[in-house]
């Protein structure tokens, strides 16, 4: 059940994130609405979801589904170009966060 | 360029991060309210020029570096496997920024 949520709060990120990148370039009010939900119902879950896990480890999955959610919808929702060099610096940065996450 | 709104977004957030922990008066809220604001501002700017995925990992690695460096300096506990986790967590921020930006430069883009 909380596992539920944590990830359900994760891909409610990635959403919201989508709907930043097209606030720009369109100047249209959707995305804002898109946003604004995603976030309040994202946090929502993520703070449910720490009733019953550990905070710090919460957290990092949290942010480790929504790096993951949001670098696949970079690459095949707006076609952005990765080399293995940028995947490579991306595992870095998501064996830290959950690292850390994970030992807090 | 481009690359100081993340980082300046980043560093927003250590601060809006810490003030979801301790804000506990109105003015509290509002000046975290108003950096939550400033910072996704910021970040959102920033997709014009960088990929989402980059910008948004970025964004997010120095979120988790800054708030655990804050966390330690305010006295909480930390230990070695922490801080090698750490750095590699610092060395994929650098490595993301400079691997980007030779791909931007190679395409027309700013320096």
């Amino acid at each position: 059940m909380a596992w539920g949520l944590l990830v359900l709060a994760g891909i409610e990120e990635v959403i919201a994130t989508i709907a930043m990148k097209y606030m720009d370039g369109t100047r249209k009010k959707w995305p804002i609405a898109v946003m604004t939900v995603g976030f309040i119902f994202s946090f929502f879950c993520l703070s449910m979801a720490m009733q019953r896990i550990p905070a710090g480890v919460a957290y990092a999955i949290w942010t480790g589904v929504g790096s993951i959610g949001i670098t696949l919808a970079g690459l095949f929702w707006f076609k952005e170009r990765f080399g293995y060099k940028q995947f490579l610096a991306l595992a870095f940065i998501l064996i830290g966060v959950i690292g850390l996450g994970m030992t807090s | 360029m481009k690359w100081m709104l993340v980082f300046t977004a980043g560093i927003l957030e250590v601060m809006w991060a810490s003030g979801l922990k301790y804000a506990d008066s109105f003015l509290d809220w509002t000046i975290t309210t108003m950096l939550i604001a400033a910072s996704f501002i910021l970040l959102i700017r920033s997709y014009k020029v960088i990929p989402v995925a980059a910008a948004y990992t970025v964004f997010v690695g120095i979120g988790t570096v800054g708030t655990y460096i804050l966390g330690v300096l305010m006295g909480e506990p930390f230990s070695v496997i922490q801080v090698f986790f750490l750095v590699i967590l610092v060395a994929g921020i650098m490595g993301m920024k400079n691997f980007t930006k030779q791909e931007n430069t190679e395409a027309g883009g700013e320096s």
